[in-house]
């Protein structure tokens, strides 16, 4: 492992080691750029790992304080926990299902395919799906997506079992055990899934692909790796030119350090990395970094999201095994007939009875309720992952008024649903809600959307400066030697789960920074 | 101190249990049967008794005893141990609970009790307690094995072996 000095301005500054930032590090080693990995989190190995929802959550979940405001459900519900994402090498890739889908090719002109929508800041990428195409294919690679590169789908668990047969039943065609970025067989060193059951507390079976045991060790092997965990980036800061030149972070020991750079790569997740930017605020740049289209935080997506959960007359154990491998994609197309823009996939999941128990109603309790948690065995269920429309005032701000233990401002994250949004999710809970009943359903609830697992746009990619913050490369449109490498440079967020883009496009960014580095422009 | 208020000999509090619940000397609280004791160290025996009717009613089970009920309330009394503002709102919201069902909640039936409950739910007690329920009864491995949740798995080698797809009463298709 390489151990670069605090003054040495030649080395990569990447910060936050999940899917986009851990991804980004490997591959730059991998081109002989010396990278020093900043992540807020400890190294936690798959031998940690517990099979336990809330013990899992403690020991991996960001924890320190968000606050919220909108009229989205999460706020009343869950009012600190805007959402659930990882603090720790590996990032949110140590409990993500693996679930990972291309966008499709008009998720990418969302602006002129679906026209103007009252409230909706809608824009086009600066990329389309032909130019990414390579890249996705590099991605399902060295994911090990199923369903791709020859590999076989996952086996189909019990939860499955009762979604294809009722998506049958209703008429649904494209229904699998998904394309999902677990072993089904044994590939790059890695085991095959063992039908755990516990892909969201961290996969001990190290079978789902997450950066912490495939991208860091790689990395880590080239010699050209620092990682240095439990180090909290606290601002972002500049040269007289204007150029960022390094980073000042909290160390282990508490201990403030400051890390030169040549160029410094943003890949804290969305509600983290545009906070950053905006705590890096200086005279040169009052509004934060990169911000002089005022779209730092703005256009915060999350998806539209919710659950059908169900509960059948003979036990279905929906827990056992793969927590995501079986989806519906007949609704994920684009059908304006449906009374609402963009399109949804329908993909298994469930809880364990301790998440079960918090999430499927939250703050019911009464005879009801206890009856149908007390009916967990015999549960199936699904979410809903949808395009949510991109809205200029859904967005993460600074809220001075709430410090974290550095004393810096901590992120209000402001989400109001758009009307597509609400369509799109009644139409989604009354599909789900008959593919489970035509198998057999006695009672189905609709679960509200969970904190957010896919966290999006907050500094999002634009060919019009004025329209965002990086463009097609992730480059931060106001200061060359600045990146952003995570999902806020998505424009608009597609009806997919988004780590397989996020994925690849840092394969791509990695490319992009070798190459301006040979060509010193940065 | 723990048994202020309440005579030393013992007696029965009935919270729809099988079981009663026999209170002891010195804060010591127990089923009827020995299924389960619990000491409080600054709640009193009579207030336990009204928490851990309260946490039945919320999330009531009648296959399950009042043991995993009588945890959280313990828990709870552990809190209010280390914190006066934890126990000054357990001890005013049992009051509270109490007064709106006449005087003694643990004894009236089951319209009175509901009846208080929602004249109480969303206060900051009510909600410390149905917290409480939710983060720690539904995460006790007692209310699993009961609820069927089977827990851990990866220790068993998962569940490649054991069942992940044996569903065996639905149709082929
Ligand atoms: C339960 C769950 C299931 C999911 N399932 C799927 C799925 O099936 N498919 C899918 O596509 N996506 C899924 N996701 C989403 C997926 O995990 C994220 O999209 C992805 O991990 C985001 O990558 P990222 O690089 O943007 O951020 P992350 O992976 O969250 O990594 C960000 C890292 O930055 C670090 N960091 C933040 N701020 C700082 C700072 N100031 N200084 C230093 N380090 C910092 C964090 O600690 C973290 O390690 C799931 C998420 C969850 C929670
Ligand atoms: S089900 Fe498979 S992928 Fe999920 S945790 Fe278990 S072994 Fe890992």
């Amino acid at each position: 492992m390489a151990k670069y000095d605090l003054k040495d301005d030649s080395v990569v500054v990447v910060i936050g080691s999940g899917a986009g930032g851990g991804t980004l590090s490997n591959e730059l080693c991998q081109k002989g750029v010396n990278v020093v990995l900043l992540e807020a989190g400890k190294r936690t190995e798959i031998q940690d790992f517990v099979n336990d929802e809330w013990a899992s959550f403690l020991q991996l979940a960001w924890l320190d304080p968000r606050t919220t405001s909108g009229n989205w459900r999460v706020a009343k519900d869950f009012p600190t926990l805007p959402a659930w994402t990882c603090k720790t090498v590996g990032g949110t890739t140590t409990h993500w299902a693996g679930a990972s889908l291309r966008f499709q090719e008009h998720e990418f002109r969302t602006k002129t395919v679906y026209g103007s929508i009252p409230g909706a800041n809608l824009l086009d990428w600066p990329l389309t799906l032909a130019e990414l195409a390579p890249y996705y294919a590099k991605a399902e690679d060295k994911m090990g997506v199923t369903r791709t590169n020859d590999i076989p789908g996952l086996p189909g668990n019990n939860n499955f079992k009762i979604m294809e047969y009722g998506a049958g039943k209703v008429g649904y065609k494209t229904v699998h055990t998904g394309r999902m970025a677990i072993n089904s067989r044994e590939r790059d060193g890695r085991g095959s899934c063992q039908q755990i059951g516990f892909c969201f507390q961290g996969c001990k079976s190290g079978a789902k692909w997450s950066t912490l045991y495939t991208e860091i060790p790689k990395a880590e092997a080239t010699g050209r790796l620092d990682l240095r965990p439990e180090s909290h980036v606290i601002k972002i800061v500049h040269d007289d030119a204007g150029k960022v030149s390094g980073v000042v972070y909290v160390d282990a020991s508490g201990a403030t350090q400051e890390q030169k750079a040549r160029a410094i790569c943003v890949g804290c997740n969305s509600i983290e990395s545009p906070r950053l930017l905006l705590n890096s605020e200086s005279a040169k740049y009052p509004d934060g970094l990169a911000n002089s289209s005022g779209m730092v935080g703005r256009n915060y997506m999350r998806h539209t999201t919710g659950s059908v959960y169900s509960i059948f007359p003979k036990p279905v154990h929906m827990y056992r095994g793969t927590t995501m491998a079986g989806i519906v994609q007949d609704e994920a197309a684009l059908d304006t007939r449906r009374g609402f823009a963009g399109g949804y996939e329908l993909e298994t999941l469930s809880l364990g009875l301790p998440f079960m128990a918090a999430f499927l109603e939250p703050g019911a309790w009464g005879r009801e309720y206890a009856a149908a948690l007390g009916s967990y065995a015999n549960m199936a269920g699904m979410w809903i992952v949808g395009e949510d429309m991109p809205q200029a005032n859904n967005r993460v701000t600074l809220n001075k008024g709430v410090k974290d233990r550095y004393g810096m401002p901590v992120p209000n994250v402001h989400y109001d649903d758009h009307e597509n949004d609400i369509k799109m999710r009644e139409h989604a809970y009354k599909r789900g809600a008959e593919i489970h009943q035509a198998a057999g359903a006695v009672q189905v609830f609709h679960t509200p959307p969970y904190p957010s697992t896919h966290n999006l746009g907050t500094n999002r990619m634009s060919e019009n400066p004025k329209d965002g913050v990086v463009n097609k490369w992730g480059q931060s449109h106001d200061i060359k030697n600045l990146f952003v490498s995570d999902g806020s440079q998505f424009t608009t967020g597609g009806a997919e789960n988004p780590t397989l883009t996020i994925v690849t496009l840092a394969i791509r960014q990695a490319d992009y920074i070798a190459d301006q580095m040979s060509k010193k422009e940065i | 101190m723990p048994t202020e208020g309440v005579d030393r000999r013992d007696f029965l509090i009935s919270t729809g249990a099988a079981a009663g619940i026999v209170i002891l000397g010195g804060g010591v609280m127990m089923a009827s049967d020995g299924a389960w004791a619990m000491t409080l160290s600054r709640l009193k025996p009579q207030q336990g008794a009204t928490l851990i009717r309260m946490a039945r009613d919320l999330y009531a089970y009648d296959a399950i005893d009042d043991g995993p009920y009588a945890k959280i309330v313990e828990a709870l009394d552990a809190e209010a141990a280390k914190d006066d503002k934890t126990l000054a709102l357990l001890t005013e919201g049992v009051k509270r609970l109490d007064d709106a069902a006449g005087g003694n909640y643990a004894g009236e039936d089951e319209a009175k009790r509901l009846a208080a409950l929602k004249a109480n739910a969303g206060s900051p007690f009510f909600q410390k307690v149905q917290g409480s329920m939710i983060n720690g009864f539904y995460n006790d491995h007692d209310v699993w094995a009961k609820l069927g949740y089977e827990g851990s798995s990866a220790e068993k080698g998962g569940y490649i072996h054991r069942g992940f797809d044996d569903i065996a009463w639905l149709p082929k298709s």
